[in-house]
């Protein structure tokens, strides 16, 4: 896959409820592979490429990341936080920042007379955007401004590191996949908002696409790290394919139809269960009167840092499994 | 209908939370007796119809069942596995389970002994990461006929007739329920019903699932959740159990105060003992997602009082478990022309 | 408008019996030409007053925070139920018991009787009971049953000008700006919606926000003030006193930035008095109505409350008023057609 491409996805500015950057990035990569191209209300992206079956398939990853949202800018123009997802504030400390317009800032945490770094909260995290008082930070951010983690793409041999690769990389791997695909089937690859704040883009979308199958795309932890839980899944072993996390189980009828898919195509794949964490898999499964929902997942550690690293051998295959299931022409059925 | 052969069929038929497919089918065999009209919808809700004129009664109880999963499998053969929702992890160690692989295989819950910890250590209760799953199997055989994410239930034992109409055994929670609908459609078979009924065996209740799509493909009028409560037993303070022996019928913000009403008038016409079962907010059944969809159901709720919810050893009484199934048929007979009027909020 | 957040805020109403509340406002309502009033399934009053243009719905729901019962004890107390009240503010409480408001009090243990101990602990709602001078069991049943509401017996007060002093407050201001909206000709398809059981979960709002499928969404509130001494402000959520507060996001909901604007903009060009929101803590209306079926834009305006999920809560006539001025700007200058 075209690494400049990834860098692009993986570099664009899109935390949850501000995806309007991410989604334009992500545009000029599907566009000439699309019959139409639009956003819906929620400001999802949607992609869709017209098949001849007359069966719909909704491809969904998710566009938004982690981040910070200002609720508050002190006197001596200190900027205060609130998460916007799953921030962890010890390590959303000492690090660089930046707004959607551009402005750069450092993070540190207040009461370091009281308790070192390791004991920080969220209440005490703030943002120095380098002003000496309200006034001057107030020309440069207004309170509702969110900002996100620089990202720093680190090339580790076959592996990668960076920040927002959940999910971009597989809003990559999406953007791939309507690139090298051939579907019987209307694609619908739809780039979803708001999943880091609680799956909340999926399920509008699909429920104006009402699609007889949606696979979607997210990255997943791993237990190949020192002393991590346990967990079946390793960094370049293959794509995953989901068993359940807490936001769904997968039925048995569409985890078999991926797995097929590999199998024919001598795709190596790992089966995932997921002890913690949700995807739009299970919010769009509950959608309307039910969709059948599935899920390939990345292997990827160090997930919601700044150095979340994937082998970029599983992302490939991830575009391959995503192929193989698109050229499928029977769809899972109960 | 014979109630103990029947709930002797469903609980011996595995279907955990996700996984629905066996007991679906033990299910739809039922419905054949009352109705050809039975579909299936994506989630896995089974659903019966019968009527044919008048407004939607939809009728809800979960099939899915407490169970495990394989997370991993360990060199030597021995499974790890985690909950899909709801097992207490306590009544685990030492237990017979079902391995669901390429054919079923009987394992047992093991754990570190006790005289091999350190001291002070079996006062505190195991954790389900700490335990393993035994096959007995060596590790090619366990490799090639088990893989992750495949299903591990409790032993399909089938239950026990105790005293005074007292059954025990696995899974009642909901399949004594599911019961309960069967029941009830045997009896409303000799009946001319002005409404139409749904019964839908739902899927995923145990970590909130099926009962949204069961409305949306329902589309009812009205809609009954049943499930299990507590019964008393050591410890459970008043009000947070009911009799064994009793109705359980809910009220609360979840539950739309007529369908109360009309539930309980169905009970008081047959003189079958009840009890209040209020609920300040969340129900914790299919009752609280039924509520809420399209553009809102009346909503009501009856469960069956249960013992020791969530073992392999949960006791309800069968005279109870047709005192529900009066109750629900009934109410779909007392259903006529005028049930806008009795629905009515705002009198 | 005053008059009627009065007889609002004394009317009983907890999450799932907002019969009282709902049979007001219809009253209230039924000498406005051109409104279609609907009760749903769940007791959602659904208000439309037709028109051409988008679909507008402002919301404000009915239910208050409040105890439900669930028994009653040998000795004539009564055991009750809730949701979302700390239980150290229900302590020597005087309160409303079911559809005959019967009259009963939220006793405890006298403080001569207490150990030290027992003054360090909090008690919690099981060891609190409702007392309406029942001499046992039965006699108790005789005037309550299982299911019935219990509500605080707080009475509407003016403080001073400024300020007013009440229960329920969150969310009976929202009901009565939105009342005095209905009576507002604006150009677009209006619906006016009362809501049902915001307080154990939002959901009036699903059912209401699918049938009535609107384009825009304004939710009217009241929201928590803790503009107290010990905290900072950076800490604050909203100041009484302060002007109405738009909300950027909640725990249910992130306001797109152009709704925001829209809001923000117009409390500006009217010179209304407004502050931001500014925890991100709590829920609204806005999370079920924003996600439903296919999506719609949602926006909040809300009334800072001090105390609010107490038996008093303090809000300042001018924010009211405030929040009131700025729904009708932003309906009259069209304002929703700047998120479509």
């Amino acid at each position: 896959m075209d690494t400049t491409m990834i860098k692009n996805i993986l570099g664009a500015y899109g935390p949850s409820g501000r995806e309007d950057k991410a989604a334009e990035t992500i545009k000029q990569y599907v566009a000439p592979y699309a019959d139409e191209v639009y956003r819906d209300t929620m400001g999802n992206l949607i992609a869709h490429k017209r098949g001849t079956s007359g069966k719909k398939i909704m491809l969904s990853a998710h566009m938004d990341q982690i981040g910070f949202i200002v609720v508050a800018i002190d006197e001596k123009g200190f900027l205060r936080v609130a998460r916007v997802g799953g921030v962890n504030p010890i390590i959303a400390t000492a690090r660089e920042v930046v707004f959607e317009n551009g402005i750069k800032g450092v993070t540190y945490f207040e009461n370091t007379a009281k308790h070192g770094v390791n004991e920080a909260t969220f209440n005490e995290l703030y943002i120095d955007i380098g002003c000496a008082s309200r006034e001057e930070a107030e020309k440069k951010v207004a309170i509702g401004d969110m900002a996100v983690y620089v990202t720093n793409y680190v090339e580790l041999g076959e592996r990668a590191a960076c920040g927002a690769m959940d999910d971009r990389i597989c809003c990559a791997i999406v953007a791939e996949a309507m690139k090298e695909m051939k579907s019987e089937h209307d694609v619908y690859a739809v780039f979803t908002v708001q999943e880091e704040v609680g799956c909340r883009g999926g399920s509008p979308a699909a429920y104006a696409i009402e699609p007889d199958l949606n696979i979607s795309l997210d990255v997943t932890g791993v237990g190949d790290i020192p002393e991590c839980s346990r967990m079946a899944v390793s960094l370049g072993c293959g794509p995953t394919v989901k068993v359940m996390d807490s936001s769904v189980i997968v039925p048995p009828v569409v985890r078999a139809f991926i797995e097929a898919a590999a199998e024919e195509d001598g795709i190596p794949y790992q089966r995932e269960v997921l002890r913690a964490g949700g995807t739009d898999t299970g919010a769009i499964q509950r959608t309307r009167g039910g969709i059948l929902s599935g899920c390939i997942s990345v292997p990827t550690r160090y997930i919601h840092t700044p150095v979340e690293t994937v082998d970029m051998k599983d992302v490939d295959n991830a575009v391959k499994l995503l192929c193989a299931c698109l050229k499928r022409k029977e769809l899972p059925r109960r | 209908m014979d109630v103990f052969e029947a709930l002797s069929a469903l609980t011996t038929t595995p279907g955990v939370t996700g996984n629905e497919v066996a007991v679906s089918e033990v299910v739809k065999g039922y419905y054949k007796a009352y109705t050809d009209d039975i579909f299936i919808d994506p989630m896995g809700n089974t659903y019966a119809h019968i009527g044919d004129h008048g407004p939607v009664l939809l009728v809800q109880a979960h099939m899915d069942e407490v169970g495990m999963m394989v997370t991993d499998i360990e060199e030597d053969g021995l499974l790890r596995i985690r909950s899909v929702a709801g097992v207490d992890p306590r009544v685990l160690p030492g237990s017979e389970v079902l391995v669901h692989g390429k054919r079923v295989l009987n394992a047992v819950m093991g754990a570190i002994p006790p005289h091999l910890q350190q001291s002070g250590d079996n006062t505190k209760p195991y954790s389900i990461d700490d335990m393993v799953c035994d096959t007995g199997l060596d590790a090619a055989e366990v490799n090639e006929l088990v893989r992750v994410g495949d299903n591990v239930t409790f032993a399909l034992l089938p239950p026990m007739k105790l005293k005074n109409n007292i059954v025990a055994g696995k899974t009642f929670d909901d399949r004594a329920c599911i019961t309960v609908m069967l029941e009830a459609m045997d009896i409303l078979k000799k009946s001319k019903l002005d409404c139409q009924v749904i019964f839908c065996a739902t899927v995923q209740e145990e970590c909130g699932g099926g009962a949204r799509a069961s409305v949306w493909n329902a589309k009812p009028d009205m809609a009954i959740a049943m499930d299990v409560c507590h019964a008393p037993t050591p410890g459970v303070k008043p009000f947070d159990a009911i009799d064994i022996t009793k109705v359980s019928i809910t009220c609360g913000p979840n539950i739309h105060p007529k369908m109360f009403k009309m539930i309980t008038e169905a009970a008081d016409e047959q003189n079958i003992p009840w009890d209040y079962d209020v609920a300040p907010a969340h129900t914790g059944t299919d009752a609280w997602d039924t509520q809420i969809q399209m553009g809102g159901v009346a909503t009501g709720l009856i469960s069956l009082p249960l013992r020791y919810m969530h073992t392999s050893v949960e006791e309800i009484s069968l005279t109870t478990l047709k005192n529900c199934a009066k109750v629900i048929a009934r109410f779909a007979q007392n259903i006529g022309a005028d049930w806008e009027e009795k629905l009515c909020l705002d009198d | 408008m005053l008059r009627r957040l009065e007889e609002l805020s004394n009317l009983i109403g907890v999450s799932g019996d907002e019969g009282r509340v709902r049979r007001y406002i219809k009253a209230e309502l039924a000498n406005i030409d051109g409104l279609d009033m609907k009760t749903d399934a769940m007791g959602n009053l659904i208000v439309h007053k037709a028109g051409k243009g988008p679909k507008v719905m402002v919301a404000a729901h009915m239910d208050e925070v409040g105890m439900i019962v669930i028994g009653a004890l040998d000795n004539g107390l009564i055991a009750y139920g809730q949701r979302g009240i700390d239980s150290r503010v229900v302590v020597s409480k005087r309160v409303l018991v079911g559809d005959e408001m019967i009259e009963g009090v939220i006793g405890a243990k006298a403080i001569h009787l207490q150990t030290a101990a027992d003054r360090k602990t909090v008690l919690g709602h099981s060891e609190l009971f409702v007392d309406i001078g029942a001499k046992d069991k039965d006699d108790a049943l005789k005037y309550v049953k299982p299911g019935d509401r219990i509500g605080f017996a707080t009475k509407f007060k003016r403080l001073g000008e400024k300020r007013v002093l009440g229960k329920a407050l969150d969310d009976r201001v929202g009901c009565a700006i939105l009342m005095q909206l209905l009576a507002n000709d604006y150009e677009c398809d209006f619906y006016g919606v009362f809501t049902v059981q915001e307080e154990v979960g939002l959901r009036g709002m699903y059912a209401a926000a699918y049938s009535v499928a609107p384009d825009v969404v304004i939710v009217l509130e009241g929201t928590t003030a803790n503009d107290m001494p010990e905290v900072k402000n950076v800490g604050f959520v909203t100041k009484m006193s302060h002007g109405l507060a738009i909300s950027f996001m909640d725990n249910a909901t992130i306001v797109s930035p152009d709704m925001f604007k829209a809001l923000t903009e117009t409390a500006n060009t009217a010179g209304i008095k407004w502050q931001p929101r500014q925890g991100t803590t709590g829920a609204n209306d806005q999370g079920p109505a924003q996600r439903m079926r296919a999506g719609c834009k949602t926006g909040c305006i809300s009334v800072p409350c001090r105390y609010i999920h107490s038996p008093a809560s303090i809000a300042d006539i001018d924010d009211i008023m405030g929040a009131y001025a700025l729904a009708d700007a932003f309906l009259k200058n069209k304002k929703f057609n700047e998120v479509l």
